[in-house]
């Protein structure tokens, strides 16, 4: 990708997302007047992942930029906030689970023998490793790609998801679940 | 077993497949509805009653937590991120692992620094510049033309380590007498009547005889330290001291000449 395709690509980010970039963060910092900051360094973010992003669906676009922006909000918002007051929205919201984040147990119950432990599990995953399950079963990338993405190895990526993976297996084992 | 095993390897790989798309499909439909004038902006956070199991150790945990943390607010995991209380307390081991790194990271600066300035100021205090301005030290030059620096309160030398380096044009050394350990006479000729003497000693030694009335003082400087000229219409005197001793020049020399003479007298 040419340096001129890479800044045609962001600035369709920038026209076609606008909305969501600048709603998700006024949602988190809670400041419009930083919207506009956020919104850049987003941009700047997303600049060199931009060959890896073109080639996907624009929803899938959409969920990248949203994952940025929250990432990108939520450390301008801890900037400009306090102490106290970032020790006031921890203990109000350390319990709930980001919209963005949440998958409701009931889209796979009856599935696959998924349990509402696995499920826990795969809710309580940390950030970085619900970001490597999309990429790698929603986008459908290689853990290269996903290295490449996250700024680590194939390794990295590979042990991350057997873990997960090695997780499940023991509750699979330990509920007996009945295989079909 | 072996099959069992297979098949709860497959069954836990396909639940991550089936939540991985679940979770992207979501995300995508939670993206989708902010950007869609026409819907209602779905909110921030969900609540799902099975998921804020409280820890019950969460309330201590939090009391304490402006302890563990000291003044460290920037120590905060990101509010909007923390889902529950284990992965909070799991960012936090993360955290103390980074904390650690940057502090062993920062020791290794602070010895380094340590070191570096260890070593100039040992640059520094060897230098001759800043022996000179440390103490009342006294920069001098040798017969040869190298400087040397002479800390001349504390000095303690032989008489027999000065040389007069300077004599005015037909004036030879004509006879160099050292009396005992303690004083040391130097007399130098240009004709029987044109003749001065340099006298070294101890200053515990020393003793002169100046009439005062007759001779006027003058204040001036030899090598940048305090000297006294006495003046008469025949003859010239000039006192100073070098370290521990004290030295002299008496002759028909002018004040000029008494002091240039003396700041060219050095120590071996």
């Amino acid at each position: 990708m040419t340096d001129a395709e890479r800044d045609e690509y962001i600035r369709y980010i920038n026209d076609q997302y606008d909305l969501l970039i600048k709603k998700l963060a006024v949602e988190i910092v809670k400041k419009e007047e930083v919207v506009y900051d956020v919104k850049q360094q987003v941009l700047i973010k997303l600049t060199p992942k931009a060959e890896v992003l073109k080639p996907l669906h624009p929803r899938q676009v959409a969920a990248y930029v949203a994952t940025t922006t929250k990432n990108v909000a939520i450390t301008e918002y801890n900037r400009m906030t306090n102490y106290e007051t970032q020790k006031e929205h921890m203990v109000e919201n350390y319990a709930k689970t980001m919209t963005m984040d949440y998958v409701e147990f009931e889209a796979f119950e009856g599935k696959y023998g998924f349990s509402e432990e696995m499920w826990k599990l795969l809710m309580r995953l940390r950030p970085v490793e619900r970001e490597i399950m999309i990429y790698a079963y929603y986008y459908e990338l290689k853990t290269e790609e996903i290295g490449n993405i996250l700024g680590t190895n194939r390794e990295a990526i590979k042990k991350r998801l057997q873990r997960i993976r090695k997780k499940l297996k023991e509750m699979i084992e330990e509920e007996g679940v009945d295989f079909r | 077993m072996m099959h069992k095993e297979k098949d709860a390897e497959r069954m836990a790989e396909e639940i991550m497949q089936a939540f991985g798309k679940k979770l992207g499909e979501a995300r995508a439909d939670y993206c989708e509805a902010l950007m869609d004038p026409d819907r209602e902006d779905p909110p921030l956070f969900t609540e799902d009653e099975r998921l804020m199991t409280i820890d019950p150790d969460l309330e201590a945990w939090l009391a304490g937590f402006d302890e563990d943390c000291g003044d460290g607010a920037n120590n905060l995991p990101p509010a909007a991120e923390i889902l529950d209380f284990s992965q909070w307390k799991q960012i936090q081991v993360d955290k103390e692992k980074i904390h650690k790194r940057r502090n062993g990271k920062l020791r290794r600066v602070l010895i380094l620094a340590a070191v570096l300035i260890l070593m100039m100021s040992l640059v520094l205090a060897a230098a001759e510049g800043v022996k000179l301005k440390r103490s009342s030290m006294y920069m001098s030059e040798d017969a040869g033309n190298s400087t040397r620096i002479i800390d001349m309160d504390k000095a303690e030398f032989d008489v027999e380590d000065f040389n007069v380096t300077y004599v005015p044009e037909g004036y030879e050394l004509v006879e160099d007498v050292v009396y005992n350990t303690f004083t040391r006479k130097l007399i130098f000729a240009k004709s029987k009547e044109e003749r001065f003497q340099v006298i070294i000693a101890k200053t515990d030694n020393y003793g002169a005889n100046v009439d005062n009335e007759k001779a006027g003082r003058k204040e001036v400087l030899v090598n940048d330290k305090q000297a006294y000229v006495f003046e008469d219409s025949n003859t010239g005197f000039i006192l100073w001291q070098m370290g521990d001793c004290t030295l002299d020049i008496v002759g028909r020399l002018s004040e000029e000449e008494l002091v240039e003479i003396a700041s060219h007298v050095f120590v071996d």
